[in-house]
């Protein structure tokens, strides 16, 4: 196909159905009106149109898969002037993966999300069984010779919560990890400092 | 006649952000985004996002992968905006070029899943009629699956996407008679595989 606009022949009229089906919306614009002019003064054309309609008619029963709202939000989200600035100084795959939001409608996010709480449940399990006594008491509280600890000796032991439950009181400490700054890590997964 | 095919399910061209009015071009939000507009970058994700998308979804024969690719594609085009030179190709065009390459990248070997959800193409009415269009769609799913790759993008871009001749051309670096061949070719296959469900469709009518 060139620019310079030539008469309309079957042959390129068979070229354009053959390459763009019987829409004619999709033919190129300088030689659309030429094409359609041509169709109604040939039996052969339309007959070429109406076998083009088939295969049509097939890829358009095609469902159409809109992108769902959590990929939408997800890509707004990912947009925020200072991650803007970070992605052009640090091109490489740490900020890409700081950037990188998980969506649950994704099978092997959903597999990787499974993965992560089961092993947190094995490792609180495992915790609780093998903590110290230090960092996890459970005693009966009838018990004569029980001495409570001391507020001051709960907060060296990162006592983050009491509770009472039933005839048993409980002591938890804070799970959250602490650098050795003090301040917890388990901040916005999505900053990561540029180096 | 000449109404387009009977597009049930996907009308064509595609209205919208690639045919429609466009207030402020593309160009013009992305020196927005790159000076920190979040606005601009909800238009841009708006106007773009469904077409790459789509597009994503139907190479790769998977929604969640499609979406997958999508994503990395915009999350690319955030750390373009700020070096972004508006005399390039244009952003529709560079977006589909991600897209394709992170598709290529994305393919595997196995066949697609095939479509179990009747929620796009249910008929309320007649069960009989939707299990048919399942069936159809299936074997359109993996005829397109079958494609060689170029075929494939040509197809898709040009007939789901609304592309011309000479922007699916300069996407793929090839000439507009190049993509008139791929076309040509991917629908030859593409009658052969499908000529008992396109009969069947048509019957319908």
């Amino acid at each position: 196909m060139s620019d310079k606009i030539e008469p309309m022949t079957l042959d390129r009229l068979c070229e354009l159905i053959d390459a763009y089906g019987a829409a004619w919306e999709r033919w190129p614009d300088q030689e659309r009106d030429l094409a359609l002019v041509f169709i109604t003064t040939s039996a052969e054309a339309q007959g070429l149109i109406e076998e083009a309609q088939l295969l049509d008619a097939a890829l358009d029963s095609l469902p159409t898969p809109e992108p769902s709202a959590v990929l939408r939000s997800s890509v707004l989200d990912a947009y925020t002037p200072s991650k803007l600035i970070a992605a052009n100084e640090n091109h490489g795959l740490v900020t890409t993966i700081a950037q990188w939001r998980p969506r649950s409608n994704s099978s092997w996010h959903k597999a990787a999300a499974a993965t992560v709480m089961f092993g947190v449940l094995c490792g609180v399990g495992v915790s609780q069984v093998f903590a110290p006594a230090s960092t996890i008491v459970i005693v009966q509280q009838n018990l004569p010779d029980f001495n409570p600890p001391t507020a001051d000796q709960l907060l060296q032991n990162d006592v983050a919560a009491l509770s009472l439950g039933g005839e048993f009181l409980a002591i938890t400490t804070d799970t959250a990890l602490q650098n050795e700054n003090g301040n917890d890590e388990a901040g916005d997964d999505s900053e990561v400092p540029l180096t | 006649m000449l109404d387009g095919g009977s597009n049930k399910n996907w009308p064509t061209p595609r209205p919208g952000p690639m045919t429609g009015e466009v207030d402020v071009s593309d160009d013009a939000l992305l020196a927005q985004i790159a000076a920190g507009d979040i606005g601009a970058w909800g238009t841009i994700v708006d106007r773009h996002l469904p077409a790459v998308s789509r597009y994503a979804a139907s190479v790769l024969g998977d929604n969640a992968q499609g979406e997958d690719v999508a994503q990395e594609t915009f999350i690319r085009l955030m750390k373009k905006a700020q070096t972004w030179e508006a005399n390039g190709a244009g952003l529709k065009s560079w977006l589909f070029r991600v897209a394709r390459n992170l598709c290529i990248d994305h393919k595997r070997k196995k066949r697609p899943e095939p479509i179990e959800n009747a929620e796009f193409i249910g008929d309320p009415v007649d069960g009989d009629a939707t299990n048919r269009r399942i069936d159809i769609a299936n074997t359109v799913k993996l005829a397109l699956a079958e494609l060689p790759e170029r075929q494939q993008t040509a197809i898709v871009l040009v007939h789901y996407e609304g592309f011309s001749g000479s922007e699916a051309a300069n996407l793929l670096d090839i000439s507009v008679e190049a993509v008139e061949s791929l076309l040509a070719r991917a629908r030859r296959s593409l009658r052969m595989a499908l000529k008992p469900d396109a009969a069947e469709l048509l019957g319908e009518r």
